[in-house]
């Protein structure tokens, strides 16, 4: 469960994505109303951060070389991780989107949609609520 | 006839009237019977007599028509003698044969033909007499009474001598037993020998019994031979003859014993030159014969006895005597037939039956031999064979993975940079949107409508190299993906999956997905089928995936020589151990059938995922 915040206190967030202009591009975009306490670019290091830094959101790409996004969020939910899970990816498809849920994920962005849709899924999944990137 | 008969008769009533003398009658009536006396000197036992009495009979009874009658009796002067004995045998003769005629008297040895021409007038004053004997009679007495005829049966001690020497020539001595009732046996053998004195040195056994006999012969020396003549011992109740001597002293001779007597033939001399007693008693029947049929026997002319010389096989043998020195002409007799005589059908029957056999077992050992090697190569091309084969499909394999590797690297590209990389633009463009006042034509959209274009097709392009979906979201959401994909507005494909494990090896999933894939596209676009099912079952040893259209089918033979397609399904599912069938005929749809082993450890990812 994602814990309650107040506006006055920054949403702390873990991001997560092989392609550092994504990271960048994705901090951009969440700053200011989130502080970014961690950026990974693979899994494994990604599973570590989450850990060590109990963030409130984890932002994770859907497919990276090595172990998935979908792996990394199912890994976390079984070491029992409180973080609020937000996809990123390049497929719209809805296998996808089922499989993400499936895996844990509440929200889940189409990254051509990271600009608008990223900071609404990421204070959705705070308040709880699914978000989903509109499907080509 | 009249005047024969007459005379008979006349000779009948004479005798009946006179004396008790024999009927005898010399012109035999025609039809009547005749009667033929033979006087041996000595006993019945003695063993020339009955092979002379055989030779007589034989040729008295070859003539039935004259009805001969035939009686031996022995004077056996040597075991009885002196003139009273005589006597009585003559008294003997005369009571016994009273009333019988006798037609003709055969006297066998100079003493019987003594005997009967002493008792010649007493006995059968009528009957012509036929001899056998040494001396024989003077011509000018053959005449007397009846007649008489006969055969001298010569001597040929010296042939026998020569004989031995011939036979071994290194002979240095030779010892002859030559002891007869008096010396004159002894005399006629000196005589004979005279000339040999200068060639051996001769010595003559004149023992009087038989153990002295034996006793000497058995201190004979090497390269000896002995010369047997005869040997007679005569003593009350003691009588042993010279053929029995004969057999005695052969036995214990440890020379070789030549023998100069037809009946020594057998007792272990080594040969002699003799003559042939049954045949003198065949030639003194015959001159019987010729008497009681009219010859006078003074017409006969008397005959001398042939010779002839025998060889006891076995004794040259055991003396290890040459059959080469044996002269030509001698009576080889007792000769035993060697094993090839005796046995040649057998022995060559046998030995072409063995070489027969041989000669099989031969062909057959080659003809298996040979079959070997040819087995030999069969396995070794099989072998090779096996091993291209095995070759070819690790190449396939091989193949299959290295495209699979490169498509999934090119397809990583893709999505890793490229669909990164627009997706940034595509943001850019967005922000630029929004910042850009009065964008004239719309050009920023345009821009962005073109990279969203170019994003989905390199999507859609990694997807065809490589469904990312397959490692991330699982085989059945990649079918998933590809049925809807491939469906249009007139095929309808429909996927069922049970049991399907969440996690399955990625390179069984992988074959899985492209032979799934494969087969859509085939159906898509040759089988003008209206409906196309897949089916995914996990089964107990692995799983089973099952395509199936109603659509116009083909000829699978034909089909898995064209293209890449069948065959690079087929080896696919080899490659991970499992079978594949296509099940398909013209207009009556296609079904393709895999089943794939599930392996306990997640299996040799050749394939990339």
């Amino acid at each position: 469960m994602p814990s309650s915040t107040t506006s006055s206190e920054p949403v702390r967030v873990l991001l997560v994505d092989d392609n550092e202009a994504m990271l960048a591009r994705a901090a951009e975009v969440l700053t200011p109303r989130c502080v970014v306490v961690g950026a990974a670019k693979d899994g494994p290091t990604g599973i570590q951060a989450a850990l060590a830094l109990r963030p409130d959101v984890i932002v994770l790409d859907v497919s990276m070389p090595g172990m998935s996004g979908l792996e990394v969020a199912l890994w976390l939910r079984k070491a029992h991780s409180t973080a609020a899970v937000v996809f990123l990816s390049v497929h719209d498809e809805e296998a996808f989107v089922l499989a993400a849920r499936v895996a844990g994920g509440i929200g889940y962005v189409a990254k051509p949609r990271l600009a608008s849709d990223l900071i609404i899924a990421v204070e959705e999944a705070l308040a709880g609520r699914p978000f989903v990137s509109p499907l080509r | 006839m009249d005047m024969r008969i007459g005379a008979g008769i006349v000779l009948g009533l004479a005798a009946t009237l006179c004396a008790p003398t024999f009927w005898t009658n010399v012109s035999a009536q025609d039809g009547a019977p005749r009667s033929v006396l033979v006087i041996h000197s000595g006993p019945e036992t003695f063993p020339a007599n009955p092979l002379l009495d055989a030779g007589i009979r034989e040729v008295l009874a070859s003539r039935p028509e004259l009805s001969i009658d035939c009686f031996s009796e022995y004077l056996e002067s040597d075991l009885f003698p002196g003139e009273q004995a005589t006597q009585a045998f003559g008294d003997y003769l005369r009571r016994k044969y009273q009333g019988h005629r006798i037609d003709a008297v055969i006297a066998i040895t100079d003493t019987a033909l003594h005997f009967a021409l002493s008792h010649r007038e007493a006995l059968f004053p009528d009957a012509p007499l036929i001899f056998s004997g040494l001396a024989g009679v003077d011509e000018a007495r053959r005449s007397m009474g009846a007649g008489i005829t006969g055969m001298t049966v010569g001597i040929a001690y010296a042939e026998t001598l020569k004989l031995a020497l011939e036979l071994d020539p290194s002979t240095e001595r030779v010892f002859v037993v030559a002891k007869g009732r008096d010396d004159r046996t002894l005399e006629a053998v000196r005589a004979e020998f005279r000339d040999f004195a200068p060639r051996v040195n001769i010595t003559y056994l004149n023992e009087p019994t038989v153990p002295r006999l034996l006793a000497a012969i058995k201190a004979i020396p090497p390269r000896s031979v002995i010369l047997y003549v005869w040997h007679s011992q005569q003593g009350p109740g003691h009588i042993v003859y010279p053929d029995q001597v004969a057999r005695l002293v052969a036995e214990v001779a440890p020379v070789p014993v030549y023998g100069t007597s037809d009946f020594y033939v057998g007792s272990g001399v080594v040969g002699g030159v003799v003559r042939d007693t049954r045949e003198t008693g065949t030639r003194v029947g015959e001159m019987a014969v010729r008497v009681l049929t009219g010859t006078r026997a003074q017409d006969i002319p008397i005959e001398g006895a042939r010779v002839v010389t025998f060889i006891d096989w076995r004794q040259i043998t055991r003396w290890g005597i040459s059959e080469a020195r044996v002269p030509p002409g001698a009576l080889i007799q007792f000769k035993q037939p060697s094993a090839w005589d005796r046995y040649k059908i057998y022995i060559l029957a046998a030995t072409t039956l063995l070489l027969a056999q041989t000669a099989l077992i031969a062909g057959l050992l080659i003809q298996r031999s040979r079959r070997r090697q040819a087995e030999e190569q069969v396995r070794g091309s099989q072998a090779a064979l096996r091993t291209s084969y095995e070759r070819i499909r690790d190449l396939g394999a091989r193949l299959l993975g290295a495209q699979e590797n490169e498509r999934s690297r090119i397809a990583r590209e893709l999505h890793d940079d490229v669909s990164q990389q627009l997706a940034l633009l595509e943001m850019d463009l967005k922000l630029l949107d929004g910042a850009v006042q009065g964008d004239p034509g719309g050009l920023v959209d345009e821009a962005l409508n073109r990279a969203q274009g170019i994003a989905r097709s390199v999507h859609d392009l990694s997807h065809r190299l490589h469904p990312a979906k397959l490692r991330l979201i699982g085989l059945v959401a990649a079918i998933h993906g590809l049925q809807r994909e491939l469906s249009q507005t007139n095929i309808d494909i429909t996927f069922t999956h049970d049991n399907v494990p969440p996690t399955l090896p990625p390179d069984l999933t992988l074959c899985l997905f492209r032979i799934s894939q494969e087969a859509l596209q085939n159906a898509v676009k040759y089988s003008q089928a209206r409906h196309v099912s897949v089916c995914l079952h996990g089964v107990p040893e692995g799983l089973a995936l099952t395509i199936v259209d109603d659509g116009v089918g083909f000829d699978v033979d034909t089909a898995w020589g064209k293209g890449l397609g069948l065959v690079s399904m087929g080896e696919r599912v080899e490659a991970i151990g499992g079978t594949f069938q296509v099940y398909s005929k013209p207009g009556a749809g296609t079904r393709v059938e895999v089943n794939v082993p599930l392996r306990a450890v997640e299996g040799t990812a050749t394939m990339a995922v």
